[in-house]
């Protein structure tokens, strides 16, 4: 469990660590390191070369743009959970980063690398999709913003090209409740299922909006905006949620592995989103 | 003697190794640095099964900072069989065949592990992969032979019968038989193996640093496989994070660390990680029983049959004596007067199995307590009835229970069933169990009862010395592996001299300081060392007494000790104390009191006890939790609660894994897929419950100091109470459960009848 040798480099600038990206062979991020480093151990990533970016302040704050917050990608989990800005415009993501991992792995991994790592079973890439954030991103010759519904395409794997960096998350600050409901087999644990959701009821209990979506049960996070139309305008209530969480367990194919049958994600899916619903949906005091 | 309330034995002090420990001065064998040592990693086989057709080095050989890349093609020496694994034993490397995913087949050595690692990915071996042999009933056909010159797959058959054995079935007024099985289980020590060797030509002597349980043993098969004189291989075990069993046995790198390390007169270390911990260390529990057992009407057992299979693994590990004492477990703490038992230990391509915490007691108990459930599910009785209907009765000591040797002998096993029944309240559980299912909320109750048989061969001594400064010390060769033995051990002693504990300095695992010693496993260190402790100390104040006599100048028939101290009544002998003993021995130039006894016993202890738990399900996520989890446990006569109760945690703790969370899993081609904790759970301090103990102190009657073991009494009824408590969750829907773990996905899948598949 030793990573294979590689080259190190720590630029103190955005503007380096794009032109190292871009001219070193085999180069790779480092952020927080919880994702990459294990798999250097285990020799299953063998970067060539390491671009460690934990010097690159400029990529550390949190800030409120207005109708957003813009979170850079260097921020720690740590930093989401504490974050007064985060638990009043996203406290969906204060209330997922309790379900990441532990202490010790929340003070050094950033929401950066949680989503360019993309693992299926991770929280942020959820809550990324369920909340339309949009992910900026800078090669040394071009800056794009991605949506987070075309950022992921597979199994650790996103629309990133290698000298690429994703540099800041804009994250549109929310005025609707949310709830996060997941199961993992320790806490700590990636979850087998997770369930986010985020809920609109107008004042006379019909539902305005609603958003769902999934982790672990597919290799992307899962949302499906056709299903959600569907609760649009219907009172808020148990059986709907019911309904909608039937519907959701019918229409998705979860993936079978040792852990989890497809079968067992798909009641996991269904149970866990009708909580998620349920809990959205309950009238929160101010 | 002192009074009662003075003795050291009896107070849960903490441990007098937790200063260190705590602090992180402990030094393990990752601590041990020889100057300029090299690492070893070794190439291990990809494959369960296959023909080496060809090993390639010269890539590895010549990268920098690679000192040798060893294989049993070019090293004839390696390809002899480790030492104490007759009679089908692995050689040092694999040579011309692989048997399991995990066998070592190279080493490398090289400046550091880095490098080391890096060579081992140069290495080019080509293999010929053959059928792989992954399950019992496969193995049983022997289409495949994994050991050809063995000539069968069947490493070991044994069958106990005890009257009328298999006939007895006739009598039973009902036989209720099932197929009930047990996965894989790793042991996964907080620290991995790991040895240092160094080889010193002067005096042609080896030292070896080993995270081992038993450094005489080891030393042993060292010197065996070396071929060395054992009066010049020395073996140290230091601080050791947590053993289990798992490393007591003999590995590949125990005798490749040594050989290489005096062939090249260098040191050498092995630091395993986790990965290799996955791979190459032994493995246990995994079995598979067809048990049948008669009973009357009643609920009286009449007999009991089971014919298993263990899955052993390619090669006996130390397995055979796990699936022999099985058997031995099979009878829990119940009056069964017929049986027969068939037990085939099994090889497959896997990594072999070896005694893990438990070792057959866990698998025995499982056994039994799931088929008494079955019987009175079947019956309609009460499955609490059915147990008091069977549980060997006071009055019934000393009980034979037919198994050769065991004969239980003391405690009340229907009393402190009772008690276990009255602290958990059933009564007012099963309202509350009905309360909770009118919402929805599935609670079970889970009851088993266990007799934990330990010690009962062998031997353990204790070296005893007068040490310049006045303390006394004691080296044993029961090497600790987090136990407190260093305390547990000197509270015996500071009884036993009447003295305070700091005058007390026990060492432990250092081949140097004692002859002889068999080491720590089977909950056996306190019987055994801490009898060699009452008894060889008496023995051992003699010679101080006799030392005193000299110093005091009187016969020794008048030194009289009391509390510390010498003096001689009746004469104008002044009195001495062991500090002034020892100054005034040396200012003499005599030669200082010591004293090596050695403690044999074949009587085994029989602590014994039930563990109650209740679990709560969720019906939506198959999640199990734990909201109570109660021990009432016999350890005899108790030197430390603090440190008791430490065991019993850890046991339970333990159980929980193998019944909830932990497997091995293994593909059809015989590889592991279950090689991280990413895929393989223990589990964590969250989901573990508070564990409430209760003590009973029935003295054994078989040893002076009336110690029984502590070790296991958690770990034992484990699967079986888990697994009973979620069937009693899902009563009303017959759920019966077959095979432990019960982890969430198998619940998922028992829940809705889906074809096993996990
Ligand atoms: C025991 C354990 C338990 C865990 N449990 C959970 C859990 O329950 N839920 C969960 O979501 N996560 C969990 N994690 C993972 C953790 O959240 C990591 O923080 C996260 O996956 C990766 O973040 P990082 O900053 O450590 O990234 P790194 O490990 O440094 O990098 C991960 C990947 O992202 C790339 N990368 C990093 N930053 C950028 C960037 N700015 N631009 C482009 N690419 C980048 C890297 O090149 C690498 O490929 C766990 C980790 C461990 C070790």
């Amino acid at each position: 469990m030793k990573p294979p040798a590689f080259s190190y480099y720590r630029p103190e600038s955005v503007a380096q660590a794009l032109h190292l990206l871009s001219t070193v062979e085999g180069a790779k991020i480092l952020a927080g390191g919880q994702s990459l480093i294990p798999m250097m151990n285990m020799r299953l990533a063998r970067p060539d070369a390491l671009v460690d970016i934990n010097h690159l302040t400029e990529l550390t704050s949190i800030q409120d743009v207005g109708d957003a917050l813009e979170i850079g990608a260097l921020v720690r989990h740590d930093e989401l959970l504490r974050s007064p800005l985060v638990r009043r415009h996203a406290p969906l993501v204060a209330q997922a980063e309790r379900l990441i991992g532990h202490p010790a792995i929340r003070s050094r991994g950033t929401i950066g690398g949680s989503l360019a790592h993309a693992d299926p079973a991770a929280e942020l890439p959820v809550l990324a999709v369920l909340g339309d954030w949009e992910l900026i991103v800078s090669s040394q010759t071009q800056t794009r913003t991605i949506s987070a519904g075309d950022f992921f395409l597979s199994y650790f794997v996103t629309t990133l090209a290698p000298e690429e960096m994703l540099l800041r998350i804009r994250l549109p600050k929310v005025s609707t409740y949310g709830h996060i409901a997941e199961y993992a087999i320790q806490a700590g644990d990636f979850a087998l299922t997770i369930a986010a959701t985020s809920v609109d009821v107008g004042p006379s209990g019909v539902v305005r909006e609603c958003r769902i979506a999934l982790g672990g049960v597919t290799d992307v996070p899962w949302r499906d905006k056709t299903i959600e139309r569907q609760a649009i305008g219907q009172v808020a209530q148990d059986s709907l949620w019911k309904d909608i969480s039937h519907t959701v367990a019918e229409a998705i194919d979860p993936i079978d592995d040792l852990h989890a049958t497809s079968a067992y994600r798909r009641q996991l899916a269904e149970a866990l989103l009708r909580e998620a619903l349920h809990r959205a949906a309950q009238p929160k005091p101010a | 003697m002192t009074t009662t309330k003075e003795t050291w034995v009896g107070r849960g002090i903490p441990r007098v190794e937790d200063p260190r420990l705590i602090q992180g001065l402990g030094e393990y064998v990752s601590d041990i640095h020889f100057p300029g040592q090299w690492a070893m990693a070794l190439v291990r086989s990809p494959h369960a099964h296959a023909r080496i057709l060809e090993v390639r080095t010269d890539a590895a050989r010549k990268l920098s900072g690679v000192h040798a890349v060893i294989s049993a093609v070019d090293w004839e020496d390696l390809r002899q069989p480790l030492p104490d694994m007759k009679p089908l034993s692995p050689p040092a490397l694999a040579y011309e065949r692989v048997l399991y995913v995990g066998q070592p087949v190279v080493a490398i050595l090289a400046d550091d592990r880095y490098i080391a690692e890096d060579a081992a990915d140069l290495v080019e071996i080509s293999y010929q992969p053959l059928t792989p042999v992954v399950n019992v009933e496969d193995a049983r056909q022997d289409s495949v032979v994994l050991h050809p010159e063995f000539g069968t797959n069947i490493l070991d058959y044994v069958n106990f019968v005890s009257g009328d054995g298999q006939e007895a079935l006739k009598e039973a007024d009902h036989v209720i038989s099932a197929t009930l099985q047990m996965g894989r289980v790793s042991a996964q020590a907080m620290e991995p193996r790991g040895i240092a060797a160094l080889f010193d030509e002067k005096t042609q002597s080896l030292m070896v640093y080993h995270a081992t349980q038993s450094v005489h043993r080891a030393k042993e098969r060292i010197s065996t496989f070396l071929q060395m004189d054992p009066n010049h291989v020395h073996v140290i075990a230091p601080e050791i994070g947590g053993g289990f069993g798992v490393k007591n046995g003999s590995y590949p790198e125990e005798v490749l660390v040594s050989y290489l390390a005096k062939y090249f007169a260098h040191p050498i270390k092995w630091s395993g990680d986790r990965f290799e911990e996955f791979l190459g260390t032994y493995q246990e529990r995994e079995q598979t029983h067809h048990v049948q057992l008669g009973i009357k009407n009643d609920g009286r057992i009449v007999a009991f049959v089971d014919t298993y299979y263990q899955d052993n693994g390619a090669y006996p590990g130390g397995g055979v004596l796990v699936a022999h004492n099985t058997a031995r477990n099979l009878m829990g703490p119940y009056r069964i007067p017929h049986f027969a038992i068939h037990c085939y230990t099994v090889m497959t391509n896997k990594v072999p199995q070896t005694p893990y915490r438990g070792a057959g007691r866990p698998q025995g108990h499982y056994i039994i307590e799931r088929i008494m459930d079955r019987a009175a599910d079947e019956l309609g009785m009460d499955r609490i009835a059915i147990r008091m209907k069977n549980l060997v009765r006071p009055q019934d000591f000393p009980y034979a229970t037919g198994f050769p040797g065991v004969v239980y002998d003391s405690g009340d096993y229907p009393q402190t069933f009772q008690d276990l029944l009255d602290i958990v309240d059933v009564s007012a559980f099963r309202v509350r169990q009905q309360q909770a299912r009118a919402q929805g909320i599935r609670l079970g109750l889970g009851l088993a009862n266990y007799v934990e048989i330990s010690a009962g061969f062998g031997f353990e001594g204790v070296h005893f010395r007068l040490a310049a400064d006045g303390r006394i010390e004691l080296a044993t060769g029961a090497t600790g592996q987090g136990q407190g033995h260093r305390t547990a051990l000197a509270q015996i002693a500071a009884d036993t001299f009447e003295m305070p504990l700091e005058q007390i300095a026990v060492v432990e695992g250092d081949t140097r300081r004692i002859d002889k010693g068999i080491g720590t496993f089977g909950s056996r260190t306190v019987i055994m060392a801490g009898n060699a402790i009452v008894i060889g100390g008496q023995e051992f104040l003699e010679k101080a007494r006799e030392a005193a006599a000299k110093i005091l100048d009187v016969k020794t028939t008048d030194v009289v000790y009391h509390q510390g101290t010498f003096s001689a009544p009746g004469t104008s002998a002044k009195s001495l104390d062991w500090t002034l003993l020892a100054s005034e021995l040396q200012r003499a130039s005599h030669s200082m009191p010591a004293h090596e006894y050695y403690f044999y016993s074949n009587t085994a202890t029989y602590g014994f006890g039930c563990h109650g738990v209740i679990v709560e399900v969720n019906e939506k996520t198959s999640e199990i939790r734990i909201p109570r989890y109660v021990v009432v446990h016999d350890g005899g006569v108790v030197v430390n609660p603090l440190l008791a109760n430490g065991q019993v945690i850890g046991g339970v703790v333990q159980g929980l894994g193998s019944a909830l969370y932990e497997e091995m899993r293994f593909n059809e081609n015989g590889q592991p897929i279950t090689t991280s904790f990413l895929a393989y759970h223990l589990p964590g301090a969250v989901s573990v419950p508070d564990i409430e103990i209760h003590h009973r102190n029935y003295r054994a009657p078989g040893n002076p100091g009336g110690y029984k073991g502590v070790g296991e009494a958690g770990i034992i009824p484990s699967q079986a109470v888990i697994l009973s408590a979620v069937e009693d969750a899902f009563r009303d829907q017959g759920l019966r459960l077959n095979y432990a773990p019960i982890t969430p996905g198998r619940l998922f899948q028992a829940m809705h009848r889906e074809e096993a598949k996990l």
